[in-house]
């Protein structure tokens, strides 16, 4: 009888032990909860901010495109410039090669509208006045 | 002006200026190759006067040259071997040793001779009284 009583003494005794070490565990696993959540926070908060930071960056990212084609644009402008240019330059140069003249040939005569007519000239060319006309048809 | 020249007081000259590019340049040469045939005054009324920019190619100057009843083989030869462009750069070059720098310019007995038709009437008016001043005195 006395051992048995002992025995059921150390099965509570043990029994106790056990829930005793039981309860220890509890603050154990709610820590690593809550450091679970903090990392899930963290990771989330870290997603959240990688795509902000790739927004972020798209501006710049634009901002040199738009710079690149800029150049690209003054660039052509300054090959534009320097043919036009060329051109004038071409054009005057073509002027200043052609001979000097006093006064053109006076070519086939008719008349046009009533009035004696050469080429480039009309009226009587003993004429007192003489009306030059410098033009461009377009 | 049309009565100056009419009445005998005043001949009118027209010189190539050419500031407004190819077509300006293509217009004068066509001008000028239908000169070749007796019918440059046709082409410039064409051209000035009825202002018609359709015709500042070359189809628009053959489609005039055949209304004028002008040798088209010729005139297309004229036009595509550009002819007439020597002549062309030489008034060119009459201008600008003239003073002139843009159109339309107008100079009466070589003097400017302002842009507005009174203007010009004015001069040309005053040219002839001059002119017959100095005959008068060369006479007496």
């Amino acid at each position: 009888m006395a051992r048995l009583l002992l025995l059921v003494a150390l099965s509570l005794v043990t029994l106790a032990a056990a829930c005793g070490s039981g309860e220890q565990a509890q603050p154990t696993g709610t820590a690593t909860s809550q450091r679970a959540e903090r990392e899930a926070t963290v990771a989330q908060q870290q997603d959240a901010q990688a795509p902000q930071e790739t927004v972020e960056a798209e501006p710049v990212q634009q901002s040199q495109q738009a710079q690149q084609a800029q150049r690209a644009q003054q660039a052509q402008q300054s090959v534009a410039d320097v043919e036009q240019q060329q051109q004038t330059q071409q054009a005057q140069e073509e002027v200043e090669d052609a001979e000097p003249v006093d006064e053109l040939p006076a070519e086939i005569v008719g008349v046009h509208k009533g009035v004696r007519s050469e080429r480039h000239v009309l009226g009587e060319p003993d004429a007192p006045v003489e009306i030059r006309y410098f033009g461009d048809f377009t | 002006m049309e009565e100056a020249i009419r009445t005998g007081l005043a001949r009118y000259e027209y010189r190539h200026f050419i500031i407004f590019g190819a077509a300006s340049e293509f217009a004068a040469m066509a001008t000028e190759c239908a000169g070749d045939q007796g019918a440059w005054w046709e082409f410039h009324d064409e051209y000035l006067l009825e202002g018609r920019a359709r015709t500042f190619t070359r189809a628009g100057a053959i489609e005039i040259a055949e209304r004028e009843g002008l040798d088209i083989a010729q005139f297309s030869r004229c036009i595509d071997n550009e002819e007439h462009r020597d002549r062309i750069l030489q008034m060119q070059q009459q201008g600008f040793a003239e003073g002139v720098n843009g159109t339309p310019t107008f100079r009466v007995n070589g003097e400017p001779g302002g842009r507005s038709l009174s203007a010009i009437l004015d001069k040309v008016h005053q040219a002839a009284e001059a002119a017959e001043a100095a005959e008068g005195q060369e006479g007496g």
